[in-house]
Protein backbone atom coordinates (compact mmCIF):
# COMPACT_ATOMS: atom_id res chain seq x y z
CA UNK A 1 0.00 0.00 0.00
CA UNK A 2 1.57 3.31 -1.07
CA UNK A 3 2.86 4.88 2.09
CA UNK A 4 2.48 8.51 1.03
CA UNK A 5 -1.21 8.04 0.47
CA UNK A 6 -1.69 6.39 3.82
CA UNK A 7 0.13 9.21 5.61
CA UNK A 8 -1.87 11.80 3.72
CA UNK A 9 -5.13 10.00 4.56
CA UNK A 10 -4.14 9.75 8.20
CA UNK A 11 -3.50 13.49 8.31
CA UNK A 12 -6.77 14.22 6.52
CA UNK A 13 -8.78 11.88 8.76
CA UNK A 14 -7.41 13.34 11.96
CA UNK A 15 -7.52 17.02 11.00
CA UNK A 16 -10.72 17.20 8.96
CA UNK A 17 -12.62 14.59 10.90
CA UNK A 18 -15.93 16.46 10.92
CA UNK A 19 -15.90 17.15 7.21
CA UNK A 20 -14.92 13.55 6.41
CA UNK A 21 -17.72 12.31 8.62
CA UNK A 22 -20.32 14.55 7.01
CA UNK A 23 -19.09 13.37 3.66
CA UNK A 24 -19.46 9.73 4.65
CA UNK A 25 -22.91 10.36 6.10
CA UNK A 26 -24.07 12.00 2.90
CA UNK A 27 -22.58 9.26 0.75
CA UNK A 28 -24.25 6.39 2.59
CA UNK A 29 -27.58 8.21 2.96
CA UNK A 30 -27.60 9.13 -0.73
CA UNK A 31 -27.03 5.48 -1.63
CA UNK A 32 -29.91 4.36 0.56
CA UNK A 33 -32.14 7.10 -0.80
CA UNK A 34 -31.35 6.00 -4.33
CA UNK A 35 -32.56 2.47 -3.64
CA UNK A 36 -35.60 3.73 -1.73
CA UNK A 37 -36.50 5.96 -4.69
CA UNK A 38 -36.26 2.98 -7.01
CA UNK A 39 -38.58 0.91 -4.83
CA UNK A 40 -41.08 3.76 -4.63
CA UNK A 41 -40.92 4.20 -8.38
CA UNK A 42 -41.63 0.48 -8.65
CA UNK A 43 -44.85 1.06 -6.75
CA UNK A 44 -43.91 0.48 -3.09
CA UNK A 45 -45.20 2.66 -0.27
CA UNK A 46 -42.44 5.01 1.01
CA UNK A 47 -42.45 3.56 4.53
CA UNK A 48 -42.34 -0.01 3.25
CA UNK A 49 -39.58 0.93 0.85
CA UNK A 50 -37.46 2.39 3.64
CA UNK A 51 -38.00 -0.68 5.81
CA UNK A 52 -37.15 -3.10 3.03
CA UNK A 53 -34.01 -1.19 2.11
CA UNK A 54 -32.82 -1.15 5.73
CA UNK A 55 -33.38 -4.90 5.91
CA UNK A 56 -31.51 -5.45 2.65
CA UNK A 57 -28.63 -3.07 3.18
CA UNK A 58 -28.21 -2.76 6.93
CA UNK A 59 -28.54 0.41 8.99
CA UNK A 60 -26.86 3.61 7.85
CA UNK A 61 -25.09 4.11 11.18
CA UNK A 62 -23.73 0.57 11.15
CA UNK A 63 -22.35 0.98 7.63
CA UNK A 64 -20.72 4.26 8.62
CA UNK A 65 -19.14 2.64 11.65
CA UNK A 66 -17.75 -0.11 9.43
CA UNK A 67 -16.13 2.49 7.19
CA UNK A 68 -14.67 4.37 10.15
CA UNK A 69 -13.10 1.14 11.40
CA UNK A 70 -10.89 0.73 8.34
CA UNK A 71 -9.76 4.34 7.98
CA UNK A 72 -6.18 5.36 8.53
CA UNK A 73 -5.96 6.52 12.12
CA UNK A 74 -8.91 4.42 13.25
CA UNK A 75 -6.65 3.12 15.98
CA UNK A 76 -5.74 6.60 17.25
CA UNK A 77 -9.42 7.44 17.13
CA UNK A 78 -10.30 4.44 19.29
CA UNK A 79 -7.57 5.27 21.77
CA UNK A 80 -8.82 8.86 22.05
CA UNK A 81 -12.37 7.63 22.59
CA UNK A 82 -11.18 5.23 25.28
CA UNK A 83 -9.24 7.98 27.03
CA UNK A 84 -12.25 10.29 27.00
CA UNK A 85 -14.45 7.51 28.31
CA UNK A 86 -11.96 6.76 31.09
CA UNK A 87 -11.75 10.41 32.08
CA UNK A 88 -15.55 10.62 32.26
CA UNK A 89 -15.73 7.53 34.45
CA UNK A 90 -13.12 8.90 36.84
CA UNK A 91 -14.95 12.21 37.02
CA UNK A 92 -18.17 10.49 37.90
CA UNK A 93 -16.54 8.48 40.69
CA UNK A 94 -13.97 10.71 42.44
CA UNK A 95 -13.44 8.40 45.43
CA UNK A 96 -12.38 5.61 43.13
CA UNK A 97 -10.24 8.05 41.15
CA UNK A 98 -8.39 9.22 44.26
CA UNK A 99 -7.91 5.67 45.56
CA UNK A 100 -6.57 4.46 42.23
CA UNK A 101 -4.25 7.46 41.88
CA UNK A 102 -2.93 7.04 45.43
CA UNK A 103 -2.34 3.30 44.97
CA UNK A 104 -0.41 4.01 41.80
CA UNK A 105 1.57 6.81 43.45
CA UNK A 106 2.53 4.67 46.44
CA UNK A 107 3.43 1.72 44.22
CA UNK A 108 5.60 3.81 41.94
CA UNK A 109 7.27 5.60 44.86
CA UNK A 110 8.10 2.33 46.63
CA UNK A 111 9.53 0.82 43.47
CA UNK A 112 11.60 3.89 42.69
CA UNK A 113 13.04 3.99 46.20
CA UNK A 114 13.94 0.32 46.26
CA UNK A 115 15.47 0.47 42.85
CA UNK A 116 17.52 3.55 43.71
CA UNK A 117 18.97 1.76 46.73
CA UNK A 118 19.55 -1.52 44.91
CA UNK A 119 21.10 0.33 42.00
CA UNK A 120 23.59 2.15 44.25
CA UNK A 121 24.47 -0.95 46.29
CA UNK A 122 24.45 -3.76 43.76
CA UNK A 123 24.86 -2.48 40.23
CA UNK A 124 27.23 0.51 40.51
CA UNK A 125 30.91 0.33 41.31
CA UNK A 126 31.57 1.15 44.96
CA UNK A 127 32.66 4.73 45.53
CA UNK A 128 36.39 5.30 45.11
CA UNK A 129 37.06 2.31 42.84
CA UNK A 130 38.49 3.48 39.56
CA UNK A 131 38.64 0.10 37.83
CA UNK A 132 35.78 -2.01 39.11
CA UNK A 133 36.53 -4.78 36.59
CA UNK A 134 39.82 -5.44 38.39
CA UNK A 135 38.29 -6.00 41.79
CA UNK A 136 39.20 -9.38 43.14
CA UNK A 137 37.44 -11.57 45.62
CA UNK A 138 39.83 -13.24 47.98
CA UNK A 139 38.78 -16.05 50.18
CA UNK A 140 40.62 -18.55 52.21
CA UNK A 141 41.51 -22.00 50.97
CA UNK A 142 43.06 -24.98 52.65
CA UNK A 143 45.13 -27.48 50.72
CA UNK A 144 43.87 -26.19 47.41
CA UNK A 145 40.20 -26.46 48.43
CA UNK A 146 38.06 -23.40 48.99
CA UNK A 147 36.97 -22.83 52.51
CA UNK A 148 33.61 -24.52 52.89
CA UNK A 149 31.81 -21.33 53.79
CA UNK A 150 32.10 -18.12 51.98
CA UNK A 151 32.16 -15.10 54.12
CA UNK A 152 32.39 -11.71 52.56
CA UNK A 153 32.96 -8.36 54.03
CA UNK A 154 31.80 -4.93 53.09
CA UNK A 155 33.90 -2.75 50.85
CA UNK A 156 34.22 0.09 53.37
CA UNK A 157 35.63 -2.44 55.82
CA UNK A 158 38.35 -3.54 53.43
CA UNK A 159 39.04 -0.03 52.31
CA UNK A 160 39.51 1.29 55.81
CA UNK A 161 40.83 -1.65 57.80
CA UNK A 162 42.92 -3.59 55.35
CA UNK A 163 45.53 -1.26 53.92
CA UNK A 164 47.89 -4.20 54.17
CA UNK A 165 45.82 -6.32 51.82
CA UNK A 166 45.50 -3.49 49.33
CA UNK A 167 49.22 -2.98 49.22
CA UNK A 168 49.85 -6.64 48.73
CA UNK A 169 47.60 -6.74 45.72
CA UNK A 170 49.73 -4.31 43.85
CA UNK A 171 47.65 -1.27 44.53
CA UNK A 172 44.42 -2.95 43.47
CA UNK A 173 41.44 -2.39 45.55
CA UNK A 174 40.13 -5.55 47.06
CA UNK A 175 36.96 -6.97 48.38
CA UNK A 176 38.09 -9.73 50.63
CA UNK A 177 37.22 -12.17 53.23
CA UNK A 178 39.29 -11.32 56.18
CA UNK A 179 42.65 -13.03 56.03
CA UNK A 180 44.05 -13.88 59.41
CA UNK B 1 -20.76 -9.32 2.20
CA UNK B 2 -23.99 -11.11 1.66
CA UNK B 3 -23.65 -14.02 -0.65
CA UNK B 4 -26.04 -15.65 -2.90
CA UNK B 5 -24.15 -18.88 -3.20
CA UNK B 6 -20.50 -18.11 -2.82
CA UNK B 7 -18.50 -16.39 -0.12
CA UNK B 8 -15.91 -13.93 -1.35
CA UNK B 9 -12.35 -15.01 -0.86
CA UNK B 10 -10.07 -12.66 1.04
CA UNK B 11 -8.80 -10.01 -1.34
CA UNK B 12 -11.34 -10.84 -4.02
CA UNK B 13 -13.53 -7.87 -3.23
CA UNK B 14 -10.76 -5.36 -3.93
CA UNK B 15 -10.07 -6.91 -7.29
CA UNK B 16 -13.77 -6.99 -8.19
CA UNK B 17 -14.16 -3.32 -7.29
CA UNK B 18 -11.15 -2.33 -9.38
CA UNK B 19 -12.49 -4.38 -12.26
CA UNK B 20 -15.98 -2.91 -11.93
CA UNK B 21 -14.50 0.57 -12.26
CA UNK B 22 -12.27 -0.30 -15.21
CA UNK B 23 -14.92 0.78 -17.71
CA UNK B 24 -15.63 4.13 -16.09
CA UNK B 25 -16.64 5.90 -12.89
CA UNK B 26 -19.56 4.68 -10.79
CA UNK B 27 -21.10 5.54 -7.43
CA UNK B 28 -21.15 3.01 -4.60
CA UNK B 29 -24.43 1.42 -5.58
CA UNK B 30 -23.29 1.35 -9.20
CA UNK B 31 -20.15 -0.54 -8.20
CA UNK B 32 -22.18 -3.07 -6.27
CA UNK B 33 -24.61 -3.59 -9.19
CA UNK B 34 -21.79 -3.82 -11.69
CA UNK B 35 -20.13 -6.53 -9.60
CA UNK B 36 -23.40 -8.41 -9.43
CA UNK B 37 -23.71 -8.09 -13.19
CA UNK B 38 -20.19 -9.12 -14.18
CA UNK B 39 -20.21 -12.10 -11.81
CA UNK B 40 -23.70 -12.98 -13.05
CA UNK B 41 -25.16 -12.71 -9.60
CA UNK B 42 -22.61 -14.94 -7.91
CA UNK B 43 -21.43 -12.12 -5.67
CA UNK B 44 -23.75 -9.59 -4.10
CA UNK B 45 -21.77 -7.04 -2.14
CA UNK B 46 -23.67 -5.33 0.64
CA UNK B 47 -22.95 -1.75 1.75
CA UNK B 48 -21.34 -3.00 4.97
CA UNK B 49 -18.53 -4.53 2.91
CA UNK B 50 -18.65 -2.24 -0.09
CA UNK B 51 -18.18 1.15 1.54
CA UNK B 52 -15.29 0.15 3.81
CA UNK B 53 -13.57 -1.38 0.79
CA UNK B 54 -14.14 1.71 -1.37
CA UNK B 55 -12.74 3.98 1.31
CA UNK B 56 -9.78 1.70 1.91
CA UNK B 57 -8.94 1.63 -1.80
CA UNK B 58 -9.30 5.41 -1.96
CA UNK B 59 -6.96 5.84 1.00
CA UNK B 60 -4.49 3.57 -0.75
CA UNK B 61 -4.58 5.89 -3.75
CA UNK B 62 -6.14 3.44 -6.18
CA UNK B 63 -9.46 5.24 -6.41
CA UNK B 64 -10.37 8.91 -6.58
CA UNK B 65 -13.82 10.23 -5.74
CA UNK B 66 -15.89 13.21 -6.80
CA UNK B 67 -19.39 14.38 -5.95
CA UNK B 68 -21.67 14.52 -8.96
CA UNK B 69 -25.38 14.65 -9.62
CA UNK B 70 -26.76 11.14 -9.94
CA UNK B 71 -29.54 9.78 -12.13
CA UNK B 72 -32.39 10.85 -9.80
CA UNK B 73 -31.18 14.42 -9.23
CA UNK B 74 -29.45 13.60 -5.97
CA UNK B 75 -25.77 14.05 -5.34
CA UNK B 76 -23.72 10.87 -5.29
CA UNK B 77 -20.07 10.16 -4.72
CA UNK B 78 -18.53 8.72 -7.85
CA UNK B 79 -15.39 6.62 -7.78
CA UNK B 80 -12.87 6.29 -10.59
CA UNK B 81 -9.62 4.37 -10.99
CA UNK B 82 -6.45 6.39 -10.62
CA UNK B 83 -3.37 5.54 -12.64
CA UNK B 84 -2.02 3.59 -9.66
CA UNK B 85 -5.39 1.85 -9.51
CA UNK B 86 -5.13 0.74 -13.13
CA UNK B 87 -1.68 -0.64 -12.51
CA UNK B 88 -2.95 -2.38 -9.40
CA UNK B 89 -5.80 -3.93 -11.40
CA UNK B 90 -3.46 -5.36 -13.99
CA UNK B 91 -1.01 -6.63 -11.34
CA UNK B 92 -3.74 -8.26 -9.30
CA UNK B 93 -5.34 -9.74 -12.39
CA UNK B 94 -2.18 -11.56 -13.40
CA UNK B 95 -1.62 -12.65 -9.81
CA UNK B 96 -5.16 -13.95 -9.64
CA UNK B 97 -4.80 -15.86 -12.92
CA UNK B 98 -1.58 -17.42 -11.68
CA UNK B 99 -3.25 -18.61 -8.48
CA UNK B 100 -6.39 -19.80 -10.25
CA UNK B 101 -4.31 -21.81 -12.71
CA UNK B 102 -2.23 -23.35 -9.94
CA UNK B 103 -5.35 -24.27 -7.97
CA UNK B 104 -7.03 -25.78 -11.02
CA UNK B 105 -3.95 -27.89 -11.72
CA UNK B 106 -3.65 -28.94 -8.09
CA UNK B 107 -7.25 -30.04 -7.92
CA UNK B 108 -7.00 -31.98 -11.17
CA UNK B 109 -3.85 -33.80 -10.13
CA UNK B 110 -4.31 -37.50 -9.53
Amino acid sequence: MPLMHRVFSLWRNLVHRDRIDRDLDEEVRATFALVVDEKIAAGMQPDDARRVVTLEMGRVEVVKEQVRDIRAGAFADTVLKDLRYGARLLQRNPVFAVTATLSLAIGIAANTTIFTIANALLFRAPAGVSQPDRLVDISRAEEGKAFPYNFTTSYPYVASDEPEARRRWNGRSAEAGRVD
Amino acid sequence: MAKRGTALLQGTLDLLILKALATGELHGLGVSRRIEQITRGTFVVRPGSLFPALHRLEEAGWLASTWQPSENNRRAKYYALTRAGRKRLSDETSEWNRIALAMARALEAS
